[in-house]
């Protein structure tokens, strides 16, 4: 390896993981250091039940493989869900990091080739993608492992395996992206055109895995009564999964073929990888930089209209979300991708669906069709990371809120605003499309939405209150503000946690009937809503005068 | 008109003393300049002036009013420059314009005149369209310049307000400076170029690690000693 393109991989990777300014924020902040390991810890309680879920989940598919004599079974699931997932997150991953990182204009301009810059920023995105492959891996792994009584030999294929397996999607994934901004960035609309490519290509992924979902969602006895070999199923889905599933639990010649196979394939895609982005990144990329432009004749008139500060402020918002695509698409993808998920998986399977309208005709149904809705809608529209990262987003641009002379409050009322216009937008969506393919009365529809909407107040205003407490604004690349917040993180974990209690509340409820589960979560929402904002209120003009 | 009482700040939890113990007082009608090396204290200053700091301790008087009681009040007083033109990115030079007259809550036909007069005499009407990302780096500074200025703020506080200008929008803005001050009003500048400051300023002050070293006209600097120019008194001083 070059020496320059080994540094750089260096400066990319501790760019990456923020070591400098970490280092810097425990040798010199005390404060800081409190909340970082406040957040350590509620990072690591967060993982911990996570992997407890996985791990409880890959230990049935365990014994439900035994039972099929395919065991396995768990070591294609993992293999599968890891690979889709690293393909799933690579490509928003990559986009953000190959097409809006800043120091471009740094890096252009020294003696390296395109692959060696675009190399840089891939290996920093592949250790960020073992990160979530480890704990992917690692316990069907060991799962099947312990339970199978294996040689060395299939420990030392392991590594290899767990150390190649993200290498094949997310070198998909960086070769699609380059080609679809090799060609979007020559649009003058690219940021729209970069919104759409990036939910087309989430929304390419989410219907694939629907599709081979099909597979892993089947019963038991459906299993053994059609007599599909799950494996090749999957195989035919995604063979690299296969190659490494035969590879690691196979300890004859095939299993090797297959270990050669797998790592050989991973090899030439890598290596496609880089002969494209010595072809196309940097005229994607420097395409990119010039930002689109509509020459104006001269002596236009200056337009100019009057709205309250309230209203400018939310439309400052609504800009500064909308025209940055990183943004836009982390933001707006649930909404989009959710309502086409039931779509597509309700006109999919026509058998499921009978099943389905049979099922709703049971008494109680509409009860639960209605809760599901609840939940579903909730879902959609608050994890958008909208609000977690409001104040995070300004960055170096901070300053002009702390100038201007709108008190603290009313500013973070735009910014709730525009959380609940996107939440409302979510809601909106989801709740009309559940209710048309559910066939659900206007009562029903009309409780969803009202539900769901006093849930992603309170959540909004809860995100605020996380964002205020500790805003990231010393960013470069606006990605970071939402990627590589911990804010974002803690905002998605509250979201769950007051999923949990309202789920619990439903249980506690259930006996005493439909409405006073509705009534109590408003109830108990509105009266959270209204302390939430109080103490929001107090906490944002300590906030705005402190640096 | 800027009243500073005993104003101190600190970083690091006191590891660096940015400004220390810091008194002045800025008098209408007045172009205040304000020099000093390079990490000496002055957009520190600034900063806790205009409300983007908050002082360790003292208190900041502008226009009446007190900057962290009557924090509204103070800020509408106020066009603030700083150093680096940090503007959003995404937002068009006219869209950012409008969002901060109605942040400061100017009429509509006031603001189209402010804004038709200013974008002709710095030049940038031609780009009040594109979105700011593909402005130059003299461009965003004219573009913060004229929000700063969109409110006519009795105080203006800009930092290094000259770097990066050509010289025409440079020639311009200091004779609006002088006009500004001649209806009554007060320029709180930082500068690095010792000749505008002699030139221009009615009372220079000179601020050396954190400490405010030296004020007054340049008579009062020179103290008698006439052929002594500002340059020489500069490096004397923060030797
Ligand atoms: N955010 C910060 N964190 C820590 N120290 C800071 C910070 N900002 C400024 N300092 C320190 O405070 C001191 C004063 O800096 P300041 O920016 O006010 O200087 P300045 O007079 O404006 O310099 P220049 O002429 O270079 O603009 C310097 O020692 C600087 O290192
Ligand atoms: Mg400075």
């Amino acid at each position: 390896m070059r020496k320059p393109l080994k540094s750089l991989i260096r400066v990319s990777l501790k760019n990456n993981f923020s070591i400098v300014s970490l280092r810097y924020k425990l040798k010199h902040q005390d404060n800081r250091r409190g909340e970082l390991i406040a957040s350590l810890i509620a990072i690591a309680i967060a993982f911990a039940s996570l992997i407890f879920m996985y791990i409880f989940i890959l230990v049935g598919m365990y014994r439900q493989g035994v039972a099929t004599e395919q065991p396995e079974l768990i070591v294609a699931f993992g293999f599968t869900t890891t690979q889709f997932f690293t393909l799933f997150f690579g490509i928003i991953y990559i986009m953000s990091v190959f097409y809006f990182s800043k120091d471009f204009s740094i890096l252009i301009p020294m003696p390296l080739t395109p692959s060696e810059v675009m190399l840089s920023k891939f290996i920093a995105v592949l250790a960020n993608e073992y990160l979530v492959v480890l704990p992917m891996l690692l316990p069907p792994i060991l799962i099947y492992g312990i339970n199978r009584d294996v040689s060395l030999f299939y420990w030392v294929k392991s590594l290899a395996f767990i150390a190649f397996a993200p290498i094949i999607p997310l070198t998909m994934a960086a070769i699609l992206v380059m080609v679809i901004m090799r060609f979007i960035n020559l649009s003058r609309h690219k940021d729209t055109l970069t919104i759409i490519g990036g939910l087309l290509s989430i929304l390419f992924v989410v219907v694939m895995s629907i599709y081979s979902q099909d597979m892993t969602g089947m019963d038991e006895e459906l299993f053994l009564e059609t007599q599909i070999n799950f494996i090749e199923e999957i195989g035919k889905k995604f063979p690299p999964s296969i190659w490494a599933t035969i590879g690691l639990v196979n300890d004859k010649m095939q299993g090797i073929l297959n270990l050669l196979l797998f790592i050989g394939v991973s090899i030439l895609f890598f290596m496609g990888l880089i002969f494209l982005s010595e072809r196309v990144f940097y005229e994607g990329l420097l395409a990119g930089m010039e930002a689109g432009k509509k020459r104006h004749t001269a002596n236009m008139r200056i337009k100019v209209k009057r709205r309250s500060p309230l209203s400018a402020l939310v439309l400052r918002e609504w800009r500064l979300f909308i025209r940055n695509p990183g943004y836009a698409i982390n933001g707006l993808a649930g909404i989009i991708i959710m309502p086409l998920i039931i779509i597509i998986s309700f006109s999919a399977n026509g058998k499921d669906m009978e099943e389905l309208i049979s099922l709703m005709q049971l008494p109680g149904a509409d009860m639960a069709i209605t809760i599901v809705g609840i939940f579903l809608s909730i879902f959609t529209s608050t994890t958008n990371m909208i609000s977690c990262t409001a104040i995070s987003r300004e960055g170096k641009d901070v300053w002009i809120s702390k100038l201007i002379p709108v008190s603290p409050k009313k500013q973070v009322l735009s910014k709730l605003f525009h959380a609940m216009i996107v939440s409302t937008m979510g809601i909106v969506s989801i709740g009309i499309i559940y209710a048309i393919f559910l066939k659900l009365s206007l009562g029903r529809t009309l409780i969803i939405l009202s539900i769901s909407f006093l849930a992603s107040l309170f959540m909004n205003i809860i995100g605020l209150i996380v964002d205020i407490m500790n805003p990231k604004l010393d960013w470069t690349n606006p990605q970071e503000a939402y990627k590589s917040n911990i804010n974002g993180l803690f905002g998605l974990l509250s979201v769950f946690i007051v999923m949990g209690i309202l789920g619990a509340l439903t249980y506690i409820l259930m006996a005493m009937g439909e409405f006073v589960i509705y009534s109590g979560m408003s109830v108990l929402l509105i009266v959270l809503s209204i302390l939430s904002l109080k103490y929001l209120f107090k906490r944002v003009e300590i906030s705005y005068i402190d640096d | 008109m800027i009243y500073m009482d005993h104003i101190s700040k600190c970083y690091n939890k006191g590891e660096i003393k940015a400004v220390d113990d810091l008194c002045l007082n800025v008098r209408p009608g007045e172009i205040f300049g304000f020099l000093g090396p390079n990490g000496a204290g002055k957009t520190t200053t600034i900063k806790m002036m205009v409300g983007l700091l908050k002082p360790d301790s003292g208190n900041i008087i502008i226009n009446g009013y007190d900057n962290q009681n009557e924090a509204i009040d103070a800020k509408r007083s106020i066009g603030y420059v700083p150093d680096n033109p940090e503007v959003y990115d995404r937002l068009r030079g006219i869209e950012y314009l409008n969002f901060l007259a109605d942040v400061y809550e100017v009429a509509e036909d006031i603001r189209k005149d402010r804004i038709e007069f200013l974008l002709h005499k710095f030049g940038l009407s031609d780009y009040i369209y594109d979105p700011i990302n593909t402005y130059s780096h003299g461009m965003k500074q004219k573009i913060v310049l004229i929000g700063a200025l969109i409110h006519e703020p009795a105080v203006w506080v800009l930092d290094e307000p000259m770097v990066g200008l050509d010289p025409k929008s440079s020639h311009f803005l200091k004779e609006y400076m002088r006009e500004h001050c001649n209806r009554g009003n007060t320029v709180f500048f930082s500068t690095h170029v010792l000749e505008i400051a002699e030139r221009l300023c009615d009372r220079i002050g000179i601020i050396d690690r954190g400490k405010l070293i030296a004020v007054g006209t340049m008579a009062d600097l020179r103290d008698g000693e006439q052929i002594e120019s500002l340059e020489n008194i500069f490096l004397e001083l923060t030797k």
